[in-house]
């Protein structure tokens, strides 16, 4: 039996070896780089469009979807915080034009139809989803109805934004030379609730593990190492626990994190751990490991 | 000269010490579906949640006025570590991980909902916010985020505050930067910005950031909780009055729930012994306390109950359990951890297992503590580490049938035995050799192992009940070297790691042990989706008695095999020199950040040659050959699946070809 395993094993390690010195290529195009799926609007087929709303003779009608904060005192406030007039006579009916049972409230979805003569709403539909746009907040943003002059706010200052969507993010580790070989690593993240197995990290040579994962840019949080538990988290190269380490994504569609782990917490302080390597009757190390364990 | 005596264990029903916080358990596949419902019923709590998708895509936009912090400067992994100044490393101050206080509030509405794979808590119907600081506001509608740390009331909102009463359409608090925003309604609407929550002095007409009355779209999704009542201490905790938790289709009530989300990794501390599936529902909390109750299973204790309690704070925890409480056979676990000083912790494991009737007298109580005390030096640290066991914590019973020492019935045997060992090891830091790619670490150690062995090791008629030894060790390591150059760009470069570790321990009963472990890896990464990895090694182990040699180990002696009771010349041949060897090759294969593929095969070459048992468990050294397929699914943004089997190919008893088909669950 074992011959025929080992012609197997021999043929395996000869592929990998094949494959290191690079003698043997898999085609790239089946393995191209996994990508970020790009933020998709939450509707897909848009609903068609009431024609009814009659502009002012010095008007025309622009159309601009959201979601609706309130609907109070003759104005209509959407999401954006902005407050618009509507008109005394505006007609309020659902995305085709008909009739409807819903009222402008709050979380409910509506497309206003801006009369630009006067800017002020004719029409309202409604809607329990998301509706298309037509116009951008930019256009219609002038519309919106405030008592006080708009003040510049220096807290909004150019910087770094982040737009949410998705960054493939790298993780890789460098793990003290004395990791048993056929350890498993984990991130463990204060998003994950500090769950020690959270995210199971892959072998990739005999110092290191990686995992790639995806998150929203803008998403900032805390991790650790661990061996599966928490008595095996990572130790500062003085011995002592370390903080947290933090980590911001970014705007981009990769980032890598490298970082190196100089100890574990259940380290064993002299011996590497032999497991069962040796059988027991002739344990050489007999004292290592307390027999009543 | 009387041979030596290698003693075996006892071994005892009520000795038997399980691991504590063995998180990394499998689920074998009948217990899989069981698993599959726990973790639908509690794994969708947030402390439970994974790591992907944390806010929808239009609220994780610029979220705070305030700049975001630089991200730190990382090592690249391919070259060798950085080295930290010393001053830096030996004086790490504290991990200040908790955020300055927040003003808690209360949140109050018809029917408040917590969405727990989206860290939102709704609100709907007579909405009404009250801060601990003074001041309200009510409204139609209310979303928090707690990992955006903000919340929006919209409709009908009518915020009182500093004596006053205004009408609204919408109020958000940006809590970590503490900034309120506030659309009144008058004859005309308007937009209002309060700096510090001082609702006196509002800023008018200020820009707001553009998503700050955004309500989450959580049409999808399903609550976890029902409430009517929440108390928030922002980026630590939800305290939910008489909630409603969905456990798999239906809604149960529960008196209070207590969901604590802080940075703190202190709470995730777990004191209780392993099991295969672990359910926690956290009833009661604040910032430094948590009070669980779980609901597990394992093998042995099936179905039980188990309550834990965390005391923590920054640099200490305190964590005490009871699991099982409803089985007879009970363990009380302890584990402290105290960062007594910026160069100096202490950290202890205790653990008392009784065979006791409800918490009645118990039959037998058996103990072990660990403690670990860790103090950093100058380029370099040291660390006392000890074990101790109590064989009984009882008193000596009256002397029973056929004068045997127990309690209720022989099978509860009372030992006295009280072994421990203590080892004091000076580590020194990484340090490179000139300016190669090589890394040097070594160490020292002294310790004693205090009645181990029952009976003690007897050699020369001695008999060692303690025994010292000292040790010294070394480890050269080569974390990554470039071996072949990839000049297209693509880093496909490939790369050799090797590390060499030796170490002699001296024992004062006279022999002496060396261990050699020579490790030397190729690997390449081909894509970034697929890489793979060679690997060798050598471990030598060797135990000198010098001219007792063959007295300790014994040529004359027969070993026979456990299954086959067939002689095992290898193992005859056997005189303390030991040599592992073995080959493993990997594949790692991730086509999507969901998936992940990881075939292994090993082939070991070793003496004396590997022993076969019944069960795979109890194989005496490592099997011949093993392939691995490994599978890795990201089910939910919260929860993976990782599916195991392994192949031994004609090595063992009842588990010759496979052993278990290995499911668990990560989350």
């Amino acid at each position: 039996m074992n011959n025929p395993v080992r012609l197997v094993f021999a043929l395996l390690g000869a592929v990998a070896l094949a494959l290191g010195t690079g003698a043997l290529q898999f085609p790239s195009s089946a393995l191209q780089a996994a990508t970020p799926v790009p933020y998709r609007s939450a509707f897909e087929t848009p609903p068609p469009l009431s024609a009814t709303a009659t502009p002012s003779p010095s008007g025309r009608v622009v159309r601009y979807s959201g979601q609706l904060l309130d609907f109070q005192k003759g104005f209509v406030f959407f999401t954006t915080g902005d407050g618009f007039r509507i008109s005394p006579d505006a007609k309020i009916d659902d995305a085709a034009g008909g009739p409807t049972t819903l009222k402008p409230q709050t979380r409910v979805y509506a497309r206003a139809a801006f009369d630009t003569g006067n800017g002020a709403i004719v029409e309202l539909a409604l809607s329990t989803k998301p509706l298309p746009n037509e116009a951008s907040y930019q256009e219609i943003q002038r519309f919106a109805v405030t008592l006080s002059t708009e003040a510049p706010n220096p807290e909004l200052a150019p910087r770094e934004g982040f737009s949410g969507r998705d960054v493939l993010v790298t993780f890789t580790v460098q793990v003290p030379p004395r990791t048993p070989f056929t350890d498993t690593v984990y991130l463990a993240t204060d998003i994950s609730g500090w769950s020690a197995t959270a995210i199971r990290m892959d072998r990739i040579d005999a110092l290191h593990y990686k995992i790639t994962q995806t998150f929203k840019s803008g998403t900032k949080f805390l991790y650790r190492y661990t061996r599966g538990s928490w008595q095996s988290a990572e130790r500062g190269q003085n011995g002592l626990e370390v903080p947290p380490r933090q980590f911001l994504v970014r705007n981009s569609d990769t980032q890598n994190v490298d970082n190196v782990v100089y100890h574990w917490g259940d380290e064993q302080s002299n011996a590497p751990d032999l497991g069962n390597s040796v059988p027991t009757p002739y344990q050489p190390i007999p004292f290592k490991t307390p027999p009543h364990r | 000269m009387p041979p030596a005596c290698v003693a075996s264990p006892v071994v005892r029903k009520d000795a038997v010490r399980r691991p504590l916080g063995a998180e990394n358990d499998r689920l074998r596949p009948a217990f899989f579906v069981a698993a599959a419902l726990l973790v639908a019923l509690f794994g969708a709590a947030p402390r439970d949640a994974g790591a992907a998708g944390l806010a929808p895509p239009e609220a994780a936009a610029p979220a705070a006025p305030a700049a975001p912090p630089a991200a730190a400067p990382t090592p690249n992994p391919n070259q060798p570590p950085v080295e930290v100044p010393e001053q830096q490393i030996r004086q790490t101050p504290p991990p200040a991980i908790t955020p300055p206080p927040f003003r808690n509030f209360s949140v109050t509405a018809h029917s408040l909902a917590w969405y727990s794979n989206r860290y939102i808590l709704t609100g709907d119907g007579d909405v009404e916010v009250k801060f601990s600081t003074g001041g309200r506001v009510t409204g139609n509608t209310f979303a928090l985020d707690i990992r955006l740390n903000r919340f929006v009331i919209a409709g009908n909102v009518k915020l009182y505050a500093d004596g006053q009463e205004w009408d609204g359409a919408a109020f958000s608090d940006y809590i970590d930067f503490n900034r309120q925003y506030f659309v009144p309604s008058f004859s005309e609407p308007d937009r209002w910005t309060f700096a510090d929550a001082d609702y006196a002095h509002p800023l008018r007409g200020r820009q707001m950031p553009g998503d700050t009355f955004f309500l989450p779209d959580l049409s999808h999704d399903s609550p976890l909780i029902f409430s009517h009542r929440v108390v928030v201490q922002p980026r630590e905790s939800l305290r939910f009055s008489y909630p409603s938790i969905k456990l798999g289709l239906v809604y149960v009530p529960f008196p209070s729930y207590f969901l604590q989300f802080g940075p703190n990794p202190n709470f995730a501390q777990n004191s209780m012994p392993g099991a295969d599936v672990d359910g926690p529902l956290d009833l009661f909390g604040g910032g430094h306390g948590l009070v669980s109750a779980h609901l597990r299973y394992d093998a042995t204790d099936k179905v039980y109950f188990a309550g834990e309690v965390h005391q923590v704070s920054d640099n200490h925890y305190l964590v005490a359990s009871i699991s099982p409480i409803d089985k007879v056979f009970k363990h009380y676990n302890f584990e402290g951890f105290d960062r007594v000083t910026p160069g100096f912790q202490i950290q202890t494991q205790l653990q008392e297992n009784a065979f006791q009737h409800d918490f009645s007298q118990p039959l037998s109580a058996t103990a072990y503590n660990n403690l670990q005390m860790t103090a950093a030096l100058p380029h370099s640290y040291v660390q006392w580490q000890s074990h101790s066991y109590w064989d009984s914590l009882l008193d000596q019973p009256q002397p029973g049938i056929d004068g045997l020492l127990y309690y209720g019935d022989p099978t509860h045997n009372w030992v006295p035995d009280h072994p421990d060992d203590v080892t004091v090891t000076w580590h020194g830091f990484q340090n490179r050799l000139w300016k190669s790619p090589f890394f040097l670490t070594t160490r020292v150690s002294d310790g004693f192992a205090h009645d181990s062995l029952d009976p003690p090791q007897i050699f020369g008629n001695v008999p060692y009940v303690t025994i010292w030894n000292h040790t010294i060790g070394a480890n050269l390591a080569l974390p990554a070297y470039k071996l072949l150059r990839d000049h297209s760009g693509h880093n496909r470069d490939l790369f050799l790691n090797a590390t060499f570790d030796k170490q002699r321990e001296w024992f004062s009963l006279p022999h002496h042990t060396d261990t050699t472990i020579t490790n030397v890896s190729l690997s390449r990464q081909f894509y970034p989706q697929l890489i793979a990895l060679v690997n060798y090694q050598i471990q030598n182990t060797a135990d000198f008695y010098g001219a007792n040699q063959n007295i300790v180990y014994n040529p004359q002696t027969v070993y026979r095999d456990p299954i086959t009771n067939a002689p095992v010349p290898e193992w005859s041949a056997f005189r303390g020199f030991g040599t592992q060897r073995s080959l493993v090759e990997q594949l790692v294969y991730t086509p999507t950040t969901y998936v992940a593929a990881n075939l292994s095969f090993r082939e070991n070459h070793d003496f004396p040659i590997p022993l076969a048992a019944l069960t795979y468990e109890d194989n005496i050294g490592l099997e011949p050959y093993q392939a691995t397929l490994d599978l890795r699914f990201r089910i939910t943004p919260t929860i993976s699946l990782d599916v195991q089997r392994s192949y031994f190919f004609n090595f063992g008893g009842i588990d010759r070809w496979s052993p278990a088909f290995f499911i668990t669950v990560l989350r």
